[in-house]
This record gives C-alpha cells, sequence and structure tokens, in this order.
C-alpha cells in the first residue's frame, strides 16, 4: 500500500481535462462539500489547509486553488489517506463520486490558475 | 497487496461467498483487493503487516440484505466485522481483529427513518452520521439539539454503540439510546424493548418493554448487527453559555476534580464535562515544531510558553451553561465560587476571547451539538498523524485523578510522548482518555507505541482501573484484566455468543470474545 503511495507521488504532474459536463462538475462538487470542506475549507478551524499551508506553504494551502495536483494524486490520497488524513470508503465515496471530485478539483484549480495569470497580466 | 483469508476457509471456498455476497447487494458493492484497502487501519499500532487486515467488504442497503450476507456467511464459514461508518479512528477505524475477514459496511444504510421534535428522538440506520443528522434537523428548522463526539463524521449509532461520549446534558450516548433492532448471527432479526410488540408507537420512548433489558448486549459486542437505533436528541434551550475555567499548575487536577465531583453529581454543571491537558488544547490550532524544535516531549519552561501564548491553562475545563438566563446566571454563580478556591484560575466566556483559532470558541460549538473535524487538528502535533486512546475508568475523586495522571504520563513521557488527555465527568465516573499521538510512518514510534500500550494497561489494572473502550489491537488484553471470579463474565459472554451466533461469524475477537471454534488458537 506505502509502496502504491510513494509510486503515484513520484509521477509526474500532468495537466488533466476539466469536468466533462455539468452535471458531472454538480456531482464532484457535492462530493467535495459533503466529505472535503470540513478540513479543506477557508476558515481558521479547517485542519486539512491549516496543515498544508504549514507543511507546503500557503500558496499550496487550499485544495481548490492548487494547480499542481493530478488526478491520479488526488484520487490515491482519497483512498489511501496521508499523515493525519484517513483514506475514505468505497461505499461512501463510489468509484463514479471519485471521479466527479477529480474533474472538480482539477477544474477548480485550472480556473484559479488561469485567474492568477490573468491578474499578473 | 496480499489476500488474507481467514483461519479454515481456502480461496476457493472465499470466492463462491464473495460470489454469493454480489448477488445479495449487486457486484458494484462487493469489494476485494486494492478496493478494499481503505479498510485497513489508518494508524497502525503494529509492523506485523499481516494482522488486522480483511479480505475484502460487503456494503448491503437493507436489513432483508443483512440477513442475507449473514445467510451467506454461515453457509461458507466467512468471518464478517460489522462497522457503521468505519470511523472509529482512535481504535483501528473499519479494521477487523481477525485477518481474513470480510467487513459488513452499513455506510449504504443511511435512512432516518424519524424525527420527533415533540417527544426529542430519531430513528436512523447505523450509516446516518452526525453531519447527516445535523443537516436534517436544520433543513427542517426542528429545535432539536445533538450531542457529538469530537469528529462529526462517524455513525451515530455507531458511536453509541462503543460507548462514545459527547458534550451537551445527553453526552452519554449509549445512555441516550431507546430500542433498537438486531440481526442475529443467525440471520433472525429482533426487535428490542417496546419494538418486539407490533403496533407499538413507544419503541424510542420506554427502553425496557417487558422482561430482560438487553440492547446492552449489543453495544462493544458481536451477539449481533445493530440495523436501527433509537437516539434521545436534547430540545433546544431557551439559552447557552458555554465558559472556560483555566488552571496554571498541573497538580491542581486533584483539587478541579475534587470541586467538580459534587457540582457533576449534583447537576449544577449540567454537560457532560471535560477537563483537559495543555497539549490537547494547544494541539488542535498549532503543531509541536512552533514552540518546541529539540526531541522527545516538551519541557516545563515550553509549557509555560505555550500557556501563554494560547492563553490557555496546564488544564482548562470547557462547560456551558443551558437553560433560561435566570438559571444560568444562578448555576454560574455557584460554578465561579466554587473553582475560586483554585489559586490562578482564570474565567473566560467567549467574548473574553480574541485569539483565532481559540479553544473555547471552538468547544463553544461541540457544546452544542454542531458536529465538526476540528479536533483533527492535534494528530498534526508531530507531523506523523497516528493515534491512539488508552481510556481508563475511575471514581470522580481527586486523588484518583492525580494517580492517573502521573501513572499514565509519566509513562507516555518515558517513551519519548507528549501527553495529550482528558477528563470527561459522566454521571458518576471519570473518564480518563490519554490520546498518543505518534508518526503512523515511523516503525520504531509503532514499537514504542504498541509496547507503552501494554504496559499501561497493566498498570492500570494493577490498581483497579479498567478500560472502558479500546483498540481492536488490545481488546484481548483489556477483556484479560476483567476476571473476577476466574473469568465469570468472559465465561458467560462466550455462552451468549455460542447461543446467538453459534458458527461465530460475526466480529470474532471483538472485545475479546471469541466463537468456539478459534477460542483458544493461534487467532485468539
Amino acid at each position: 500500500m506505502r509502496a502504491h503511495i510513494l509510486a503515484i507521488l513520484a509521477a509526474p504532474i500532468v495537466a488533466l481535462p476539466a469536468a466533462a459536463n455539468a452535471q458531472e462538475e454538480g456531482a464532484g462538487q457535492a462530493a467535495y462539500e459533503r466529505h472535503c470542506i470540513q478540513c479543506h475549507d477557508t476558515d481558521d478551524e479547517a485542519v486539512g489547509t491549516l496543515q498544508l499551508g504549514r507543511t507546503r506553504g500557503e500558496e499550496l494551502a487550499l485544495l481548490t486553488e492548487r494547480s499542481d495536483l493530478t488526478g491520479e494524486y488526488i484520487a490515491a490520497i482519497v483512498r489511501n489517506g496521508l499523515n493525519a488524513m484517513p483514506g475514505f470508503l468505497p461505499s461512501e465515496l463510489t468509484a463514479a463520486q471519485l471521479d466527479a471530485l477529480v474533474d472538480y478539483l482539477t477544474a477548480a484549480s485550472a480556473a484559479s490558475a488561469a485567474s492568477r495569470a490573468t491578474q499578473a497580466d | 497487496m496480499a489476500d488474507y483469508l481467514p483461519p479454515g476457509v481456502s480461496e476457493e471456498v472465499m470466492a463462491e461467498a464473495l460470489e454469493r455476497f454480489r448477488q445479495v447487494v449487486g457486484s458494484e458493492w462487493v469489494f476485494t483487493g486494492d478496493d478494499s484497502i481503505p479498510y485497513d487501519d489508518p494508524y497502525p499500532v503494529t509492523n506485523d503487516e499481516t494482522l488486522y487486515r480483511p479480505h475484502g467488504a460487503v456494503a448491503p442497503a437493507s436489513t432483508e440484505e443483512v440477513q442475507g450476507i449473514v445467510q451467506v456467511a454461515n453457509e461458507f464459514g466467512i468471518p464478517l466485522w460489522p462497522v457503521s461508518r468505519g470511523k472509529n479512528f482512535a481504535y483501528g477505524g473499519a479494521a477487523p481483529v481477525l485477518s481474513g475477514s470480510i467487513v459488513l459496511d452499513l455506510n449504504r444504510m443511511n435512512r432516518i427513518l424519524e424525527v420527533n421534535e415533540d417527544f426529542g428522538y430519531a430513528l436512523l440506520e447505523p450509516g446516518v452520521s452526525y453531519y447527516d443528522l445535523y443537516n436534517y434537523i436544520q433543513e427542517r428548522g426542528l429545535r432539536l439539539w445533538l450531542d457529538v463526539p469530537d469528529p462529526g463524521w462517524g455513525s451515530v449509532v455507531g458511536n453509541a454503540l462503543d460507548h462514545g461520549v459527547g458534550y451537551t446534558p445527553y453526552g452519554d450516548h449509549f445512555g441516550m439510546q431507546c430500542g433498537m433492532e438486531v440481526v442475529l448471527g443467525t440471520g433472525e432479526a429482533v426487535r428490542t424493548g417496546m419494538g418486539a410488540m407490533p403496533g407499538n408507537n413507544t419503541w424510542q420512548l420506554f427502553k425496557y418493554g417487558f422482561g430482560p433489558y438487553v440492547d446492552g448486549m449489543f453495544s462493544q459486542s458481536n451477539f449481533g448487527i445493530v440495523t436501527k437505533m433509537g437516539i434521545w436528541l436534547m430540545p433546544e434551550p431557551p439559552g447557552y453559555r458555554p465558559y472556560m475555567i483555566t488552571f496554571e499548575r498541573e497538580e491542581d487536577i486533584e483539587q478541579v476534580i475534587e470541586i467538580l465531583r459534587p457540582l457533576k453529581v449534583g447537576m449544577v454543571i449540567q454537560n457532560a464535562a471535560t477537563v483537559r491537558n495543555l497539549v490537547l488544547d494547544a494541539a488542535i490550532s498549532e503543531t509541536k515544531s512552533r514552540y518546541y524544535s529539540g526531541d522527545g516531549p516538551i519541557p516545563d519552561s515550553v509549557a509555560r510558553d505555550i500557556m501563554a501564548d494560547q492563553e490557555i491553562g496546564m488544564w482548562n475545563f470547557c462547560g456551558a451553561l443551558y437553560g433560561p438566563p435566570p438559571v444560568m446566571d444562578t448555576l454560574w454563580t455557584v460554578i465561579r465560587d466554587s473553582f475560586s478556591a483554585v489559586p490562578g484560575a482564570r474565567f473566560y466566556f467567549e467574548e473574553d476571547r480574541t485569539r483565532r483559532p481559540d479553544i473555547l470558541i471552538h468547544r463553544a460549538e461541540t457544546m452544542r451539538g454542531i458536529p465538526k473535524l476540528t479536533e483533527f487538528g492535534f494528530l498534526n502535533w508531530n507531523g506523523g498523524g497516528g493515534h491512539v486512546g488508552f481510556s481508563p475508568v475511575s471514581p470522580i475523586t481527586g486523588a484518583d485523578a492525580i494517580r492517573q495522571y502521573e501513572m499514565v504520563s509519566g509513562r507516555v513521557r518515558e517513551y519519548g510522548f507528549d501527553y495529550m488527555g482528558l477528563m470527561a465527568i459522566g454521571w458518576r465516573d471519570l473518564h480518563h482518555v490519554a490520546v498518543i499521538v505518534y508518526d503512523r510512518n515511523s516503525p520504531d514510534e509503532r514499537t514504542r507505541i504498541d509496547e507503552l500500550f501494554k504496559i499501561l494497561v497493566a498498570e492500570a489494572a494493577a490498581e483497579g482501573y479498567g478500560e472502558y473502550r479500546t483498540h481492536i489491537g488490545y481488546m484481548d488484553e483489556i477483556a484479560a484484566t476483567y476476571n473476577w471470579n476466574d473469568n465469570a463474565l468472559m465465561k458467560m459472554h462466550e455462552k451468549i455468543k455460542d447461543a446467538l451466533d453459534p458458527n461465530g461469524i460475526v466480529a470474532p475477537g471483538k472485545s475479546g470474545i471469541w466463537p468456539a471454534h478459534l477460542r483458544n488458537t493461534d487467532s485468539a
């Protein structure tokens, strides 16, 4: 299991397609809000955001604003967990919901990166 | 990943059983191979990777499907490990005691069957989380409060069945349970209490029904699979005022608990009160490295720095007042005057706290039943994320509190960890919950945790302190300490186990109770 995670961590970061359609995006956002936001929100008690800020830096603290996460990496962490974060069971977050979540996060991060680029211009 | 098999079950038999499980629930709800990795214990306390490993999981959506799975398990001799949501993380998560078991994952049974505002109760399936129930109540504007444990994503049913606690006046979760439906190891469904009478309308109102009261038999047990449960909910009070009292010295815990006992037993303190130590509270919002870069537990000088930085004490008592304002005012006068006897005690309401995040601001939400995950912050204290709870019970006396604190904190620090603990005061008991946080990726720390935990169990038992709940890795050790009269209680458990689950397919090893065919074997 740990070897699998390390393999994913070592994988090159590549761009991923945005959410296929609005229905998937809605499902992905719903999955994010049900399973992720409690720890990865913007408020001052969001333990995942706080810890990512400490360990990766503030620019990588918020999941929806990161552009360095591959879909494969997101899926691996969701299922296997990482450090304090435990993995999520396939009964509570199905394979289809995980796919939608990955699409949602990668689309959100792409939009965030585009916004930053526009601001830089 | 390796495919672990239970004792006496071949690959061929398991494959046939899995096929039959697929026929019961649909192939998409049977998980094996890499799909079953999330069912492993995320915070292992052993370096033996063959322990506590499921073969796979099956996720039914109804009581009838649970019965179908139990029937197949009996036919093929497959051990099932039921979990409600699988989030009992300080105690093993969804992982089974016996490797090769199939996790019976009840997440899909997540229906809120009834919420009654007038009487204040809910009837739930085991897959309902605290968040689910909270959102249901909020969306409908019902004037009911939950009582939540620290992590809000767990199962309401599962937490009560494992004797979990919360922080409102309804903090004794199993004490607030009323009526259940259980699938026995034979596959037969039973309703307890008033639920046994067809057409009765007091299943969630009167616990005891007629004849022996059996609900407790299905908590922390492997006598059956709970598929529905009633839980009482607190009516929204007319007023709510959370507070925190801080104490400066380690030894203050003795006097604090002496003051707490009459206030709690006499119900002046209304809620399930907790006195938490410095590091546990500090770790909610900060990591150790912010204050200390040395090895081992923090020295006293650093503890003082943390107290000043976060404006908290060596011990912090968070409580709350509930009721009409004049009642709250009167209760607060008694509480404040009582604790003023402790030199250096400081008193805070929410408006007195300016730092963010802040422990009282956070606990104020928990003590009014808002589910959260903020407490997971303390897992980041060392950066490695692992944690395990050691939870002995004692009387509510200062002498017991200081004795437990010295025993446990001394050993924890001797093994190189910081002491993180709380004293939770129930109706007549003191739960001392010491959480040991470690690096789950470090073989050395896992080795030390395992050795430390076994010492703590033995030393506590020698002083007459028994654990109320434990990790799957220590259930045999804890059960062995409850051995009065030549293990009479365990012998009785085994007789019940053999009667209700004759093939021993429900949760072998849960709470140290093994089925006949596995007793006194290498598996047990």
